[in-house]
């Protein structure tokens, strides 16, 4: 088959991968086709995913890598659904400032080393207690005793007998799980399924898969069996820990103990926790007033009488939980538009929040006053007036105190490697959804935010894109009808790259956050993948088996994906590219060199295996062969140097061959048919490159590299003729970055193969 | 006659700034930490203090050697948590202005007593422990315990992880420290009174899970050359059962 008809590979426009694969230093790499990913800010939409797979080296890791740093309940989840037809279960990672807070900040009950041991002797356990004595913090705490170090939380909702077909099962799920999980079900509805029969048939499993299940129970609830007691299934929390030691253990850890134990000392803070305080107070209520405490107060010298005073102003809105008040109590529509921003793009560096929440801003300025000021609460007991941006009148540090945010350090991430830079996010994690919530159904800003959304999905800016797009993801959750016809719709046809990949982003959030919704989305991607008629809507249909389906069931999606490799159109093919390095990336983001959990390894080898038949079906093959060229260009692995100790980018692929020794095979076979077919001749150069430079930066993966060219010319005359025009170019006198070692290493296992024969 | 190094749990127990002190000071401190170690023992059934052979170091540190077959356990558990609840009493007599805080060590590893004094590998571990800088750090920001405890990386799998009742080991975090010529040795943190130990930022802190590769430990795979002993100076002044004295360099 000839090649895809639109995917312009070749056109002098479109560059070859010729990554930065030194993420610390910018040295080494050859420049074979120099283009390198683009300045931020400066990177356009192509209407074509392969030409932008192709200019973006290592684009799905990185998007990966952003995502995973605010996505911690939600990201890999197309592969933690578990169930084919039946209501799914869905296990999501216990959030790290959850178990961090409990491990730094635990506050032991009374007989805590009476309940730790009885714990130590059960797989399966009812943790029983009355409201509010911390009975999931403490099933937290009691886990990490037993150093069970990844834990999940089931919903309330799962149904525990479905818990056995999990725990039965040999599903890859095992794989994304880690070894030795343990899952919580806080307050599961159907607890009186559970008796003691049950659980002894769960707790065998459990052990079989050292696995352990902490079920929470209130006092309150009657449980079915005597057994249960009787067998040792249930363990009775005797109350709370002492608030005050539970308080001043989550200042201690926000704040040091130096300053925790000051501001402890303080009449008006101990006064203040007196008030607030007394033998029914829940748990979580005496963190959260901790954490007003530290927010008020980071060090005592702050602690004066206004502080306490807006100590008190902050425990009185989250007593009332009135999370309007809060909202209403901004002082501008500045601030809002602000908390809005924060919404979307928290967990981003300031100045990414600071820039959308300015574009925000300038829309309700443009607005015609009815449509931005419909609600007196945008502007209590004031005429409506709308202040042009005026930057300097408000601090940083003032605006992440009206709205309750943080700044945290994060590992910005970038296509340069990894970064220090300091993110803001609201402290209540759950104000993020609930402020955008708010904004949407409460006032008549809906085109509003979604003009904004719309043009922040296309901004150049690939941290800005993504977190656009999951806020689309998240309106879908509670107005799918509307989202989807009034934006997904639309930005799925369209010639636009970014907001067809917002869709898929989209969607993966939506279902993701709202797992009942994927019949809904299915049937959205059912009706774009098979329009014929648009190749870009079976491009976004492509992405969004990718990411929002996944390997929810993977054996449909690389069926599906595998089909449509029948469509002769650059853009669609490049989609699927990015779909299958959607679907591999969690087993390329680990550099380290052990076996991959069998799930991951699984999962590679599906791939490759439905590449390695693609590309042997003449109907498909040169889709296949962009596709796979795509795919090896957006996955990059960091790995720290053995000889250098700096981080180098292997391509994740050439990082696999070490984990997974038995795919070398595969990888050989798709290597020599794009080499072969010569259909992309100037894209397999790129990536080719792309990995010679890697082995020139590290001996490890010169090795690697070395021996999978040695396979590849291994009895290929035109594979060794191949190789050996790229190797001389390595060196030609025209590379600014040649790579001497590698071209020679390289000629010698050429001559080795049987070079001499080359003419 | 020498002993051959056989399993011991060696414990060691450091009084913190010891050398800012007068000599007639440091005296006293060292009786008091006698004293309260003492104490702390006899209050844990199962701990026989007689059984305790004891080197006490010039240099504010007492180290507390018992038979493997001892309840290691509760020398780590209890004994630990009352030695802390002392040091929050004061022991009679004790400077109220500047209380004694302890840095205290534990491993399991093989020991035996020459005419020297003791040694073996599981000495040379004890001290590397006492001496790492983590243990330091967790004592000066825990405000509110007199102690800070480590163990080996040993010692945390083969009693601390595995024990439930007397010992948290949620209250654990592992830390990598240099000490004694070796880089990267394992050890594990735990404040009494504090659901995790201070002072260590997380990073000095990896979950037992991820705790990466073991870099150099003689114990775990070490890669580099093996020191069997390390040669202390200071004199052993009572060894219980066994007293002598040694003027001179002692073989710890």
């Amino acid at each position: 088959m000839p090649a895809p008809a639109a995917p312009a590979p070749a056109e002098p426009a479109v560059a070859s991968p010729a990554a930065p694969a030194h993420a610390s230093s910018g040295s080494g790499g050859a420049e074979a086709k120099p283009s390198g990913p683009q300045q931020p800010g400066t990177d356009e939409a192509s209407d074509n995913e392969a030409a932008a797979g192709e200019s973006h080296p290592g684009h799905a890791s990185l998007r990966y890598r952003l995502l995973r740093n605010v996505e911690r309940d939600a990201i890999g989840v197309q592969y933690n659904y578990f169930g084919g037809s039946q209501p799914k279960i869905r296990p999501l990672p216990v959030p790290e400032e959850q178990v961090e807070s409990i491990r730094m900040a635990f506050a032991e009950p009374d007989g805590w080393a009476d309940v730790r041991a009885a714990f130590a002797k059960k797989r399966v356990t009812i943790l029983r207690g009355r409201a509010g004595c911390g009975k999931k913090g403490a099933a937290i705490r009691l886990l990490l005793s037993m150093q069970q170090e990844h834990i999940y939380q089931l919903g309330s909702s799962t149904p525990l007998n479905r818990l056995t077909d999990l725990l039965a099962s040999d599903s890859e799920i095992w794989g994304w799980l880690g070894s030795e999980p343990a899952f919580i079900i806080d307050q599961p509805k159907d607890i009186a399924n559970s008796r003691a029969d049950f659980l002894q048939g769960l707790e065998s499993l459990l052990r079989q898969a050292n696995a352990r299940l902490v079920l929470t129970a209130g006092s309150d609830v009657i449980l079915p069996d005597h057994g249960l007691r009787d067998y040792g299934y249930i363990i009775e929390l005797a109350g709370p820990p002492a608030h005050d030691l539970l308080i001043a253990n989550h200042l201690i850890h926000r704040l040091g103990g130096e300053q925790a134990d000051k501001l402890m000392a303080l009449p008006g803070i101990t006064k203040v926790i007196k008030k607030y305080t007394t033998p029914e107070t829940s748990c979580s209520f005496a963190a959260a007033l901790a954490a007003i405490v530290a927010d008020r107060c980071p060090a005592a010298e702050d602690a004066d009488a206004a502080a306490i005073q807006k100590i008190s102003n902050d425990v009185e809105r989250h007593l009332a939980g009135h999370f309007e008040s809060w909202f209403a109590s901004l002082p501008d529509a500045q601030s809002r538009a602000f908390a809005v921003a924060l919404a979307v793009f928290g967990g981003l560096p300031y100045e990414f929040v600071a820039r959308a929440a300015r574009a925000l801003y300038r829309r309700f300025d443009d607005a015609p006053p009815y449509l931005a000021i419909s609600s007196d609460l945008w502007f209590p007991g004031r005429a409506p007036r709308l202040n042009k941006l005026r930057p300097v009148i408000t601090t940083r540090r003032e605006r992440l105190q009206v709205l309750g945010a943080q700044v945290k350090e994060i590992d910005a991430g970038g296509l340069y490697g990894a970064s220090r830079a300091e993110s803001i996010e609201y402290s209540d994690s759950s104000y993020a959804n609930e402020v955008l919530r708010y904004a949407w159904t409460s006032y008549e800003i809906q085109d509003i935010l979604l003009d904004w959304l719309q043009a922040l999905a296309d901004d150049g800016t690939v941290h800005i894109r993504l977190f656009a797009a999951r806020a689309v993801g998240l309106l879908a959750t509670w107005s799918f009808e509307y989202i989807s016809f009034q934006v997904l719709a639309y930005w799925a046809i369209s010639k636009n790259q970014y907001r067809r990949e917002a869709v898929a982003y989209a969607l993966w959030k939506a279902v993701s956050e709202k797992p009942e919704l994927l019949p809904q989305v299915r049937a959205l991607v059912k009706g774009w993948y098979v329009n014929q008629s648009n190749p870009y809507a079976q491009a976004t249909a492509a992405r969004a088996y990718g990411l929002a389906f996944g390997s929810t069931d993977l054996a449909s999606t690389l069926e599906a994906l595998n089909r449509l490799l029948i469509v002769d159109n650059g853009a669609v093919a490049g989609a699927i590219g990015y779909a299958m390095a959607d679907l591999l990336v969690p087993a390329t983001v680990d550099g380290s060199v052990g076996p991959l959990p069998e799930g991951e390894a699984g999962l590679v080898r599906r791939v490759l295996a439905s590449f390695e038949v693609s590309v042997r079906d003449r109907d498909r093959s040169g889709n296949a062969e962009l596709a796979f060229l795509t795919m090896m260009n957006l996955l990059l692995t960091p790995v720290q140097s053995d000889a250098t100790g700096e981080i180098v980018s292997w391509p994740s692929l050439l990082r696999l061959l070490i984990r997974m020794p038995d795919i070398r095979q595969s990888v050989v076979t798709l290597w020599r048919h794009v080499l072969n077919d010569s259909l992309f001749p100037e894209i397999a150069e790129g990536i080719m490159t792309q990995w010679a430079t890697t082995a020139e930066l590290d001996p490890v993966a010169r090795e690697v590299f070395l021996r999978l060219a040695r396979a590849i010319c291994h009895g290929h005359t035109r594979c060794r003729l191949i190789m050996d025009r790229f190797a001389a170019e390595w060196v030609s006198p025209r590379n600014l970055t040649p790579l001497y070692t590698v071209s020679a290493a390289i000629q010698s296992v050429i001559a080795a193969e049987g070079g001499d024969q080359l003419t | 006659m020498a002993e051959l190094p056989v399993q011991h749990a060696i414990m060691v127990l450091a009084i913190e700034g010891f050398g800012a002190h007068d000599a007639y000071h440091q005296a006293s401190l060292r009786s008091e930490l006698l004293a309260v170690a003492e104490s702390a023992a006899r209050d844990v059934s199962g701990l026989r203090w007689d059984d305790f052979r004891l080197v006490d170091r010039d240099d504010g540190s007492l180290m507390l050697i018992l038979p493997a077959l001892s309840p290691v356990v509760k020398l780590a558990g209890p004994f630990i948590g009352n030695l802390n609840r002392r040091l929050m009493e004061g022991a009679p007599g004790a400077s109220p202005v500047s209380p004694m805080r302890l840095r205290a060590a534990l491993h399991l590893g093989p020991a035996g007593l020459a005419a020297q004094g003791w040694s073996g590998a599981g000495i040379d571990l004890a001290a590397r422990l006492i001496d790492a800088e983590p243990v330091g750090l967790a004592l000066r920001a825990a405000t509110r315990a007199r102690l800070a405890f480590i163990v080996s990386d040993e010692t945390h799998e083969s009693v601390i992880r595995h024990e439930y009742r007397l010992i948290d080991a949620a209250a654990y975090a592992a830390v990598r420290f240099d000490a004694g010529g070796f880089s990267g040795i394992k050890g594990w943190i735990t404040v009494p009174g504090y659901s995790a130990p201070p002072g260590i930022a997380r990073d000095q802190a990896p979950s037992a899970a991820g705790a990466g590769p073991e870099r150099g430990h003689p114990a775990t795979g070490h890669t580099g050359p093996y020191v069997a002993a390390q040669t202390v100076q200071g004199n052993v002044i009572g060894v219980q059962n066994n007293t002598f004295n040694n003027p001179g360099s002692v073989h710890l």
